[in-house]
């Protein structure tokens, strides 16, 4: 039968009509290729997009649980040698919280992988030194800074919301006090129609147990704002209506000093108020000559309370510089004179170290007219000679860091040896060599299967 | 690129008639075989240039492939489908033409399957494993099947037989 079947076959075969192929077979071929390869690391793309999303979620919908590490509060420290920490650092939000923070300061984030954040706060752990992107609950970039406590477990900031009663219209809401130490947010509504004023001052006492918030109302959804302020006790959770000298300006220019708040009144004069009685304290000076040195940081009393330091600049010469004062037991009017050693480009009066030094932020010496903090030195001030050491190395790492505020309960302690900060590598590098990898993968299947398709037939 | 297309038109005008009769004993329709050439020719565009230094392979097992896949999609004919009739059996010895009818068909009533396995075997002279392999089956695959469709056809087309002894009825 074979041989019959073969050649009924083969005249079988012959009755076919040759195909006359389409002309554009050739082009609608190749596009198809080159469609198929685009469909195919589309989807290679969106599978790793969507396994990035899912990973993303599962992190954002973690709640924030307290800081793991136990630490000894004898052992707390501010680090001698500070990192501009990875775009890349984790957040609060993803690592939970830090614990007691030695400071925190602005540097960029890295908030996705097209989009950066030039103002975000970061914090360094009083424990080991450990950095960490701040996620505070509402925060939103007025222009007004955080405040952190002096024992470092406590950070006070103005929250955003929608405004009840409008289309959707964003303002500032009331004042927030994010716990370090547990990662909970205690949110103090202030009622306002209109919401808050975008500047404000936030200043802690120096026993930590007080906040001064100064604000302003808005008359309306753009308009101006009158002042007025709180003083919100932390252990009765309750705001009391600060004194009438409460300016939403005026604080900008304060600091946590024993027995109370540090400021200067009308922007001039300086006083301590004692959040517990009320009182307010002026120090007996001369308005004119204050006026004078121009005072924009400070005042800082040490920590006896008998010495007190401001930056100012006298004049517009030579920059701003370091003034201090002291007095006797009698209080007599206060002797100010200039801080040798504070010339020239101060940047920044951090706190009282013991009783006769400070700590401060300049320029390198003969570095004084490029980008401001291209290159900081942070520096032990003798307040008595102007000796000036070397306290803080600062690694800027190709980036930099500004505006820190440290926790100052830590200031008169050492500082101590903490380890470098790991550097997180740019995500986006390990995703694209994943995506490579899995489109290689793809490419081999396919290569793979196409290869079984087209193994040429064993002619034995 | 323009040599790569060149070699695919010069692959299509020497091959394309071989490939059509392949295509027609393979469907038993001159237009699902114009439609079964055209979508391998297609295909083999797309990878012209993996294919190009040996086309045909690759060409005709699309043939095969896309032929059976065509079967299972549209259903035209149930698988296993056994006809309780026979068709008109001569009274005298056929000519060839009745031949290549009679063999139409009982190919027509052969599982896709059996079908493209009397044409890779008796038709494109495949060897049970070159069939095999263009199948992606295994050898006993192969054999079973050949074996069901010579049954087969001895049934439906015993006209073929009776011009053969009677032990050429298997392979």
């Amino acid at each position: 039968m074979s041989d019959l079947l073969r050649d009924v076959m083969r005249g079988l075969a012959d009755e076919a009509t040759p195909v006359t192929l389409q002309p554009d077979t050739w082009r609608r071929g190749r596009r198809s290729h080159v469609l198929r390869l685009a469909g195919a690391g589309l989807a290679a793309v969106l599978v790793v997009v969507a396994g990035i999303s899912v990973f993303a979620a599962s992190k954002l919908t973690s709640s924030p649980q307290p800081a793991s590490k136990s630490y000894d509060p004898k052992a707390l420290a501010i680090p001698d040698r500070i990192w501009t920490p990875s775009p890349w650092t984790a957040g609060t939000d993803d690592d939970g919280p830090l614990g007691p923070l030695a400071f925190i300061a602005i540097a960029t984030r890295q908030t996705s992988w097209f989009h950066a954040n030039d103002h975000a706060w970061f914090g360094v752990s009083a424990v080991d030194g450990e950095y960490r992107f701040l996620d505070l609950p509402g925060y939103e970039d007025t222009g007004t800074d955080p405040a952190l406590s002096p024992d470092g477990t406590r950070i006070a900031y103005f929250y955003a919301g929608r405004l009840p009663g409008t289309d959707g219209h964003r303002a500032i809401l009331g004042y927030a006090i994010y716990n370090s130490v547990t990662g909970e947010v205690l949110r103090h509504r202030v009622p306002a129609t209109y919401g808050l004023a975008i500047s404000g001052s936030l200043l802690w006492s120096g026993d930590g147990r007080y906040l001064l918030a100064a604000y302003g109302f808005r008359r309306g959804l753009q308009g101006p704002a009158f002042s007025a302020g709180d003083v919100f006790d932390l252990d009765s959770q309750q705001a009391a209506n600060a004194p009438q000298t409460f300016d939403d300006g005026l604080l900008d220019a304060g600091a946590p000093a024993p027995g109370g708040v540090a400021f200067f009144e009308r922007g001039v004069n300086p006083v301590l108020f004692d959040p517990a009685t009320g009182t307010l304290h002026r120090f007996p000076v001369n308005p004119y000559a204050m006026r004078g040195y121009g005072p924009t940081i400070g005042p800082m009393l040490s920590p006896s309370g008998r010495a007190l330091v401001f930056g100012g600049n006298l004049g517009e010469e030579n920059g701003p510089r370091a003034f201090s004062a002291r007095w006797g037991d009698g209080r007599e009017a206060l002797q100010v004179r200039e801080v040798p050693g504070s010339r020239p480009w101060l940047l920044e009066l951090f706190g009282w170290t013991d009783e006769s030094h400070l700590l401060v932020e300049k320029w390198k010496a003969g570095f004084e007219t490029s980008e401001r903090y291209a290159a900081p030195e942070i520096y032990r001030l003798e307040v008595g000679n102007g000796d000036l050491r070397p306290a803080i190395a600062v690694v800027l790492n190709g980036g930099s860091f500004v505006e820190p505020h440290y926790a100052q309960d830590l200031l008169v302690r050492p500082f101590a040896s903490r380890a470098a900060p790991p550097r997180p590598h740019d995500p986006r590098i390990l995703w694209t060599l994943v995506c490579l990898a899995l489109f290689a993968a793809l490419l081999l299947l396919l290569a793979i299967r196409r290869r079984g398709l087209t193994r040429p037939i064993d002619k034995r | 690129m323009a040599a790569t297309r060149s070699s695919f038109e010069e692959f299509v005008a020497a091959r394309t008639a071989a490939l059509s009769r392949s295509a027609y004993l393979l469907t038993g329709s001159h237009e699902d075989a114009a439609d079964l050439v055209q979508d391998a020719l297609f295909k083999a565009a797309r990878v012209w240039h993996r294919i190009e230094h040996s086309p045909e392979p690759y060409v005709r097992r699309i043939l095969v492939n896309e032929n059976i896949s065509r079967w299972r999609h549209r259903r035209r004919r149930p698988a296993e489908h056994v006809s309780a009739e026979l068709p008109d059996q001569p009274d005298q010895a056929p000519a060839d033409a009745d031949l290549r009818l009679s063999l139409r068909q009982a190919l027509d009533r052969l599982t896709p399957k059996q079908r493209t396995v009397l044409v890779l075997r008796y038709y494109e002279d495949l060897s049970e494993s070159q069939t095999a392999s263009m199948l992606g089956v295994s050898l006993s695959t192969v054999k079973s099947q050949t074996r069901h469709a010579l049954t087969r056809l001895r049934e439906l087309a015993p006209e073929l037989v009776e011009l053969e002894s009677t032990g050429s009825l298997t392979e």
